[in-house]
């Protein structure tokens, strides 16, 4: 079994400009480490427009049945403007050596009212029906201001784009 | 993870586009996660040449590993072609020794050159807006060497290479579609 130094979700680069990430939604997106790797830093792709301060939270989940269940944690208050590039977090909650498998990031975005914030990765097609199989990811369709410890999936959107997009993600020992 | 044999394995798991590769002499390094072991024999890309206008074109394709801060080649392929018409074929790279890759990161490096003519170039990642506000941080994972160069280095300093976002040039975040099958 080796030791990951990182694991990126997308080969290649994509950066497709997702949907503006709405003020207090969580969203669930997978993350699927062929080996272990310390969950140290985590890059995400964003966009934002004028003078955009807002608070990055991140949650680290694991998924039983199907109910996800925080177990690590970083956050970044951060202000940006007219930018387009990577955002880095590196607080964990808890040093944290992930094991193989898959994992899910919620993503939590609280903009504070602003409308310029985005993820940048890979966008989806626009499916009239929620994902029929396996919790593939979603997003929550109230608003909340932390990252809950638990949430059950059967609570979560799974039906067309902004529940299926997936930001470009980079973790790094 | 159990250490299971690969019979196949891509660096992209879908192939997009057939990109031009024009940054001649500058060493692309994109960071790769093999989930188990695969053979470095039969390494294949496939390249596209248009036009009957004589010219070559010359890839060298290293494969690096890391110990800290410094990516040593463990081994590398290459390939020289010459088309006179029309083409867009698979072309195996001749590997400078057969290897064993086990699980984990590894760094492909492509090192690309055309001479005669550009209307030459690779499948590969069509790349897109660059991110250019900020590079990533933590660890390198992809990006390309700040120094022009004509031949695969034997060792690189990560921190000679520039990382994505850094780059406006959207050719800096293109990489070639590399197949390894056993």
């Amino acid at each position: 079994m080796a030791q990951l130094d990182f694991h990126v979700n997308f080969p290649g680069i994509v950066s497709e400009t997702l949907a503006v990430a709405s003020n207090g939604t969580l969203s669930f997106v997978p993350m699927s480490p062929s080996d272990s790797v310390s969950f140290n830093k985590l890059n995400f792709y964003m966009s934002a427009g004028s003078n955009a301060t807002f608070t990055l939270s991140i949650g680290l989940y694991s998924l039983t049945g199907s109910t996800l269940s925080i177990t690590n944690s970083m956050s970044r208050s951060i202000t940006l403007s007219n930018f387009r590039g990577y955002v880095s977090l590196s607080a964990t909650s808890v040093a944290q050596n992930i094991t193989p498998g898959t994992w899910w990031l919620g993503l939590l975005v609280s903009t504070g009212g602003n409308s310029s914030v985005a993820f940048v990765g890979q966008s989806f097609v626009n499916p009239g029906n929620a994902f029929p199989g396996g919790f593939i990811g979603g997003r929550m369709t109230d608003s909340t201001n932390a990252l809950p410890a638990s949430y059950a999936t059967s609570n979560l959107d799974v039906t067309g784009t902004d529940a299926m997009s997936v930001p470009t993600i980079i973790l790094t020992a | 993870m159990a250490n299971v044999q690969l019979n196949v394995f891509e660096n992209f798991p879908v192939l997009a586009s057939v990109v031009n590769l024009v940054n001649q002499n500058s060493l692309l390094v994109q960071g790769i996660e093999l989930p188990g072991s695969i053979s470095f024999n039969n390494v294949v890309v496939l390249f596209q040449g248009q036009g009957t206008t004589a010219k070559t074109a010359t890839l060298s394709l290293g494969l690096y590993s890391r110990t800290g801060n410094t990516l040593s080649l463990a081994n590398s392929a290459s390939m020289s072609t010459a088309p006179t018409a029309n083409t867009l074929q698979w072309i195996t790279l001749a590997t400078s020794a057969t290897q064993n890759l086990t699980p984990g990161n590894w760094f492909l490096a492509c090192l690309w050159t055309t001479s005669g003519s550009n209307n030459m170039s690779l499948a590969g990642n069509q790349g897109g807006k660059p991110a250019v506000g900020a590079a990533y941080g933590g660890m390198f994972v992809h990006g390309f060497l700040s120094v022009s160069t004509s031949a695969l280095p034997a060792s690189i300093a990560t921190s000679d290479l520039s990382r994505e976002g850094v780059s406006t040039d959207i050719n800096f975040n293109r990489y070639p579609y590399v197949l390894i099958s056993a």
